[in-house]
């Protein structure tokens, strides 16, 4: 002890100096660490959720985030139409009502709920009745006969909650065109409540099949989007195929084999009447019209390669758009024209390509596995359907323009054939069933992929074509 | 040499033959058993009971100090766990998230005396107050039921959230005020393990309506301004979960995907529209119209809004903003 005691004074200047100083820097690093660690621990927590903003209450309004609704259908309520004829009335009330449900986007309500008895069309419905039964939208109507024979139709669709008129119109159709008038009627709301335009007032133009199916006799018929209205164009005596509308005209072009040789052909709707549209020394087949109606593009086979030509029909000259020496064909047009989406096995499998209109800028579109054949553009413009065959299933897809976004709308055996209604958003294409006693029937889909049905056809049908808004 | 050997020998032996007999007969070691820790979990319906329980404590108190006489009577045999209980927990968070219910007379509870209770509960004093929670609940019941009979106009919902915001203000006088009181309860609540009658859960506020049909508290405006996050989201998740299933998304549209629909809203008190909601982004397609005018129809489909009154101010004026991005 006497020794530390001795020890201590020597070492006063430096040892303990030196430590000294040390340990007042640590304990001054320690304060500022601890007083540090605490002024963090006594701030508030950060708040989590809502996005840093005016706090309600004291001067913003409250935002409510909703990123989830709902795909059920829109309940909407269609009583029978007014008129002097009540069958005839109600039977056009019907079709607005078949129409729309088949869509998959609305929900006719049962008429036993309906309150409220519609009887003056002119008259403010009573809103409350129509909210007790969860009616969203309201379609009054009046259907008959003008004296001159024609048929006529008028109605309004009614917002049930605000009790707004969101619509309203009067038809006039020829007197035999009764369908039509719930047709037209359905498309008006739909395009109302949708924001797409309708697809209800069109025809599909298709191959009907009948007889075994090692010999099936294929004869061109013609049908209202519904099913309703069947007419055979074509006797059966000769084989038909791939029946397409022109856009502008009531006109369609298909093939036709004439003794041995496909042969591209137009019929004028109204006339029945058929006019050749080039005699070809080749294979022939696939035509489709422009979307201005004035010129075909078709495939042409040669010395074992197909090409794309492109011909006028008022001057019938043709124009070649492709000679790769590889199978080009099943070209469609874009909406605006410009563009011709085609399907070739240049790359050593099929698949689909986009060129200019004049050929030029040829570049691939599909990268996935599979081939892909009978490329469509939708009328709208923003996407290409397709079949899509992949190990041994049969797809029909969709994708973007550019090539991205592929999806499978539905798959099954056989499938084929996509054709796109004229608001682009539903699809129709034909599928195969198996066996000895099956054949191809025709079905529509959304582009959503949902809501897929069968298209009802007297016997079976392949190669649908959608034609244009008939109004 | 030999010797050496020998010498070396022999004491090796000496010390192995030592070691084996002494090592065997050690003492086994020993390591000392901790005290066990009495751990208690409590569930938010618990802490439900116990403002429940603080809710009469003047009553509370007067009837400890009458059934004081009879200690005999009260004790019971109850759970020692309870009684080897560790020290009084912590005092309540001020804003907790489970609604209360109350009656008529919030505003006049008084803070009790803080010096009634003791500070380590007897088991006879957990039993009173275990009695006491009971006959308090009770009391409350048939209290609320009365009130039912007398008050038919307004909706249930504001009425519960009304007290539970009241209650939120009342617990942050009283924390502070009874302290030793609150641990007593705490544990004799702890103890009671009667379900709760007739008092709403919190998750399912926006769902069901309350039972209850007491007098409105609280003018418009409320007292109450701050509002926690919990609350906030509680008070959208109310709005998202009836506008939402009434919302029919069209799928299919053009860039269906990317059309966002903002509509502002304006509330009366009463959860009913003040005026007719207004787009605040119109844009021209016929597509966006069909989306603004489903989203208007689903925001129009869900009034009356069961919002709370006392946070008016809060959402008496309201954006929403419908944005379908997550359901492709």
């Amino acid at each position: 002890m006497t020794n530390e005691r001795a020890a201590a004074p020597h070492n006063t200047t430096s040892a303990p100096g030196a430590a000294g100083r040390i340990a007042r820097a640590l304990l001054v690093i320690l304060a500022i660490a601890t007083a540090l660690g605490s002024a963090d621990a006594q701030q508030p927590q950060p708040r989590p959720g809502p996005a840093p903003g005016p706090r309600p209450g004291q001067g913003g309004p409250l935002e409510v985030d909703i990123t989830q609704g709902t795909l059920k259908p829109i309940p909407i309520a269609v009583p029978e139409f007014l008129g002097e004829d009540p069958q005839f009335a109600r039977e056009v009330a019907d079709i607005v009502a078949a129409d729309l449900e088949r869509s998959g986007l609305f929900e006719p309500l049962d008429r036993a709920s309906f309150i409220e008895r519609t009887r003056d069309l002119n008259a403010q419905p009573r809103f409350q009745d129509w909210r007790v039964i969860n009616a969203q939208a309201l379609v009054v109507g009046r259907a008959g006969r003008a004296p001159d024979g024609r048929l006529i139709a008028e109605f309004r669709l009614w917002d049930v909650f605000t009790g707004r008129q969101l619509a309203s119109q009067r038809f006039t159709v020829g007197q035999r065109e009764q369908r039509r008038l719930g047709h037209l009627v359905a498309d008006q709301v739909y395009q109302r409540l949708t924001g797409e335009k309708g697809y209800f007032d069109t025809q599909i133009v298709f191959i009907d099949e009948t007889g075994p199916k090692d010999h099936r006799n294929k004869r061109l018929a013609m049908m209202d989007q519904d099913g309703f209205n069947v007419r055979l164009l074509s006797q059966g005596r000769e084989l038909v195929l791939t029946p397409r509308f022109s856009p502008t005209a009531q006109e369609i072009a298909f093939m036709r084999y004439t003794g041995d040789q496909p042969r591209v052909f137009l019929m004028n709707l109204e006339t029945g009447q058929r006019e050749l549209v080039g005699d070809f020394p080749g294979m022939t087949f696939a035509p489709r019209f422009s979307p201005d109606g004035q010129r075909i593009v078709m495939s042409i086979g040669e010395a074992g390669a197909t090409a794309i030509v492109e011909m006028d029909l008022r001057s019938r000259q043709t124009r070649r758009l492709t000679q790769t020496g590889a199978i080009d064909t099943g070209p469609c047009y874009s909406p605006d024209g410009r563009n011709i989406v085609f399907e070739s096995d240049r790359d050593g499998s099929q698949q689909l390509y986009v060129m200019a209109a004049d050929g030029s800028g040829q570049r691939r579109l599909s990268s996935g596995e599979g081939r892909y054949s009978t490329p469509v553009w939708s009328p709208r413009g923003d996407l290409i359907a397709f079949t899509k065959q992949m190990g041994g299933s049969f797809l029909i897809g969709v994708m973007r323009t550019d090539g991205s976004g592929e999806r499978v709308l539905t798959e099954g055996y056989h499938n084929e054939g996509p054709t796109w209604a004229p608001n682009g958003r539903v699809l129709m294409f034909f599928r195969e069933s198996r066996g000895g006693g099956g054949g191809p029937k025709l079905f529509s889909i959304d582009l959503t992929g949902y809501n897929e049905r069968q298209v009802p056809t007297p016997a079976f049908g392949s190669d649908p074509a959608w034609s244009p808004l008939r109004n | 040499m030999r010797g050496g050997l020998a010498t070396s020998v022999v004491l090796h032996a000496a010390i192995l033959g030592w070691a084996l007999i002494t090592i065997p007969s050690q003492r086994e070691l020993r390591v000392a058993e901790p005290e066990p820790i009495a751990v208690d979990i409590v569930s938010a319906s618990e802490l439900t009971k116990l403002r429940q329980g603080v809710r009469t404590a003047k009553q509370l108190e007067a009837e400890a100090k009458a059934t004081k006489a009879e200690p005999a009577k009260k004790e019971a045999p109850k759970p020692t766990p309870a009684a080897a209980a560790p020290p009084p927990p912590p005092p309540p968070e001020p804003d907790p998230p489970a609604p209360k219910e109350e009656p008529k007379q919030v505003a006049a509870v008084p803070p009790p005396p803080p010096a009634a209770a003791p500070p380590v509960p007897s088991p006879e004093d957990q039993k009173k107050f275990e009695e006491m929670l009971k006959e308090q609940q009770r009391q409350a019941e048939e209290q609320k039921k009365a009130e039912e009979q007398r008050q038919a106009e307004l909706k249930k919902k504001q009425e519960e959230a009304k007290k539970r915001a009241a209650e939120l203000k009342k617990k942050r006088k009283e924390a502070e005020a009874k302290k030793k009181q609150f641990d007593a309860e705490k544990i004799a609540a702890l103890l009671n393990k009667t379900p709760d009658k007739g008092s709403p859960a919190a998750p399912s506020a926006p769902h069901e309506p309350t039972k209850a049909k007491g007098p409105v508290l609280g003018a418009p405006e409320g007292r109450d301004r701050q509002l926690s996050a919990s609350e906030l989201a509680v008070l959208k998740q109310i709005i998202r979960s009836c506008v939402g299933p009434k919302w029919n998304v069209f799928g299919g549209g053009e860039e269906a995907q990317n059309t966002i629909v903002k509509i502002r809203v304006l509330f009366h008190p009463d959860g009913r529209l003040a005026a007719t909601p207004q787009i605040v982004n119109p844009q021209n397609s016929p597509f966006f119209l069909a989306a603004a005018e489903s989203a208007l129809r689903a925001v129009q489909a869900c009034e009356p809004y069961p919002l709370p009154p006392d946070k008016y101010n809060v959402w008496k004026d309201t954006v929403l903003t419908l944005n379908p991005r997550d359901m492709f």
